[in-house]
């Protein structure tokens, strides 16, 4: 096989020239990310506390409120900081929501320590999510509001509202988050009751440490590191697209550990017995009926994220008693569903929008 | 030009090796654990992989294949990589997407799990005994303090739940409606018309008093009660009356000083007593004087000192009268 040679001319030497600029400064630059040592700030958007419980806290951030209905967003729990979602003034799903005018409150599960071992789902369902729904309440001087929830924030979510008929919610997002089990992907494969055992994990570890998540994480797209790395010195040149990477990247590398009994119950009664799905979920006693959720539901999937299939994600929509249901599937995969500049054209509009005609 | 296909597949064969040695230098320790009794034998994972190691390279797209190659010769690199890898992405997810897959990955976890969980006694055990022996607080109890505080946070929450709780307590709201009641009905009596009727009774009462009390009549009476009370004082500042005579001698002094020669002993005690009279007069005057502004004081020395104590009362009193 041969390579047809270049054309030769002004062309070629122009686009030569450009090549060569365009490596020196990819050069320069990459050196300098190994030389930094400072980390790029992330999360910027300002923001005040108003409660928290534990590890967890709940953020309001600063804006004009142009929308009546506050937004509550429950983003995953361990694995990642939520910083993904405000990454930086210009590419921050949070920002965006707070410009549309909505009153927006982000729940931050918080990092977790060996004294969390003992938190499972069902005290995040049935006793966080609850207390932190009044206070949003309390502190927006709203009759309800919109929960938006995020990969494993939505059956969080769900789990709440299926528990808590009472709660008063406007309206339901669900970005990517698992609700039928039996379309888990990969990890649903691996986190076979057959093949792996979880009690022996939680009881020789006692959480599920931040290493593993990253292991379990990297073996679902082993070529990701190589793939980031060539994309890395091909657009090294830009300083704009080193500004994002250098932001992702520090979100992408801070694992972080799920508390132990989160981890057992979230695979058992998850992975391995699809509960939620099947309506046999049980929260501390408290029955979830998913079907008891009767606000407007929107479910956005992505169509190549294997973390949460869009198979797995949809099935929310029958499940639910709304009449108001939509679903709307997305190229890209799990994260560039809500970070990234797909995300900003395709997804943010859209939920801001539909949520916007429902507030 | 030379054949540049033959790069990539170099690179590929060199990572297989690379992977090849890595995965036998694992077995092997692990291998060595499992002989000394400490952990089961683990499975190969290269006997799981072989069958997909010629995949990649299979699915990959030959690099500058037909068609015109594109002047800008990197950026056609970079395609062939990105085809290349996603090639490699997908015949990897097929892989791990099998039963064979999650068993062996099973294993291994078992494994680690197994290998770290006796590692970790160990450690935790060494490491335990180390902080004992300078006296620090060992991870455990640290990790304790942590629960009672998080304890503590449950039982305050529990506490703002009751608070929140008590003003949907039926009882709480039973009482606050009886409350309710009552406030309604002291407004109601309060604006009533027999309320206003008594308000303004007991107002022309006081202004009546006020008339009373303010009276020429009432100015006279108080007049010839001070006189009256003048008169008393005087006949109680008169000398006491003499003893009866024994002998049908003159009549002495009642002050008993200017006396006759001879004087009988209850005359002696007499002018003693008549002495004794007029100091107590004396001091009760002062006293009253003294306590013309408190009257208490006043009545109760008068008691003991004699009239003009009284006089000192009975203005006290009209004064306080007055103001009232």
């Amino acid at each position: 096989m041969s390579v047809q040679s270049t054309p030769v001319g002004e062309d070629a030497w122009s686009a030569w020239q450009t090549e060569i600029e365009r490596t020196i400064r990819r050069v320069r630059n990459i050196g300098e990310i190994v030389a930094e040592s400072n980390e790029p700030a992330v999360g910027q958007s300002p923001r005040r506390e108003v409660y928290r419980k534990h590890k967890a806290r709940l953020y309001r951030y600063d804006g004009e409120a142009k929308v009546d209905t506050p937004v509550l967003f429950v983003p995953n729990l361990g694995i990642s900081r939520p910083t993904v979602f405000d990454l930086l003034p210009q590419a921050s799903f949070i920002g965006y929501m707070v410009e549309q005018g909505f009153p927006f409150y982000l729940l931050d599960w918080g990092v977790f320590g060996p004294e969390d071992d003992h938190l499972t789902f069902a005290d995040c369902a049935t006793r966080i999510l609850p207390r932190m729904g009044r206070k949003l309440l309390a502190d927006a001087d709203a009759e309800a509001c919109s929960v938006v929830g995020y990969c494993m924030g939505a059956p969080l979510a769900v789990s709440f509202l299926g528990s808590h008929p009472d709660f008063p919610v406007r309206n339901l997002v669900n970005l990517a988050g698992p609700i039928d089990f039996s379309h888990a992907g990969l990890f649903g494969r691996w986190l076979d009751r057959r093949y792996f055992d979880v009690d022996k994990l939680v009881d020789t570890m006692g959480q599920m440490p931040a290493e593993m998540v990253q292991v379990g994480f990297k073996l679902l797209r082993p070529t990701m590191d190589l793939s980031t790395g060539i994309n890395l010195w091909w657009n090294a040149w830009n300083d704009r697209y080193l500004e994002g990477y250098k932001a992702l990247q520090k979100w992408a590398n801070g694992y972080v550990p799920f508390p132990g009994e989160f981890f057992r119950q979230w695979v058992k009664d998850f992975y391995q017995e699809n509960r939620l799905a099947q309506g046999t979920l049980q929260l501390n006693g408290m029955p979830v009926d998913v079907g008891s959720i009767t606000c407007p539901l929107l479910v956005v999937g992505a169509r190549d994220d294997n973390i949460a299939p869009p198979a797995g994600v949809k099935a929310l929509v029958d499940l639910v008693g709304s009449r108001d249901t939509d679903y709307m599937e997305l190229p890209g995969g799990h994260i560039s569903l809500i970070a990234g500049r797909s995300a900003s054209r395709d997804c943010w509009p859209h939920v801001a929008g539909w949520l916007a005609a429902r507030s | 030009m030379p054949d540049t296909t033959s790069d990539p597949n170099d690179l590929f064969a060199q990572w297989r090796k690379q992977v090849q040695a890595g995965t036998d230098a694992w077995i092997k320790t692990v291998r060595q654990m499992a002989s000394q009794g400490h952990v089961p034998p683990p499975p190969d994972p290269m006997q799981f992989w072989r069958q997909f190691s010629n995949v990649g390279p299979m699915n990959a797209p030959p690099f500058a294949g037909a068609g015109p190659v594109d002047p800008q010769l990197l950026a056609q690199w970079k395609r062939f990589l990105d085809d290349w890898i996603a090639a490699w992405s997908q015949a990897l997810e097929r892989a791990m997407g099998t039963e064979a897959f999650a068993e062996a990955l099973g294993k291994t976890l078992d494994q680690f799990l197994t290998v770290q969980g006796k590692a970790r006694e160990a450690v935790e055990r060494s490491g335990k005994a180390a902080i004992d022996a300078v006296g620090l607080p060992s991870r455990e109890q640290v990790v304790g303090l942590s629960r009672q505080l998080m304890d503590l946070e449950d039982r305050l929450e529990g506490l703002e739940d009751k608070l929140e709780g008590l003003g949907d307590n039926p009882r709480v709201t039973g009482l606050e409606s009886r409350v309710g009641a009552l406030e309604g009905k002291i407004d109601s009596l309060r604006n009533s018309p027999r309320m206003a009727g008594m308000e303004d009774q007991i107002g022309a009462l006081k202004s009546e008093l006020g008339d009373i009390w303010n009276s020429p009549r009432m100015t006279g009476l108080e007049g010839r009660l001070g006189a009256l009370e003048d008169k008393i004082e005087d006949l109680r500042n008169r000398p006491t009356a003499p003893p009866p005579e024994t002998g049908g001698s003159k009549r002495r002094p009642a002050d008993g000083k200017t006396g006759g020669t001879t004087r009988s002993p209850a005359a002696k005690t007499g002018g003693t007593a008549a002495k004794a009279g007029r100091t107590a007069a004396k001091t009760g005057r002062g006293t009253a004087n003294t306590a013309a502004g408190a009257a208490k004081t006043s009545r109760s020395t008068t008691k003991t000192g004699g009239g003009t104590g009284k006089t000192g009362t009975g203005t006290a009193r009209r004064t306080r009268k007055r103001q009232a």
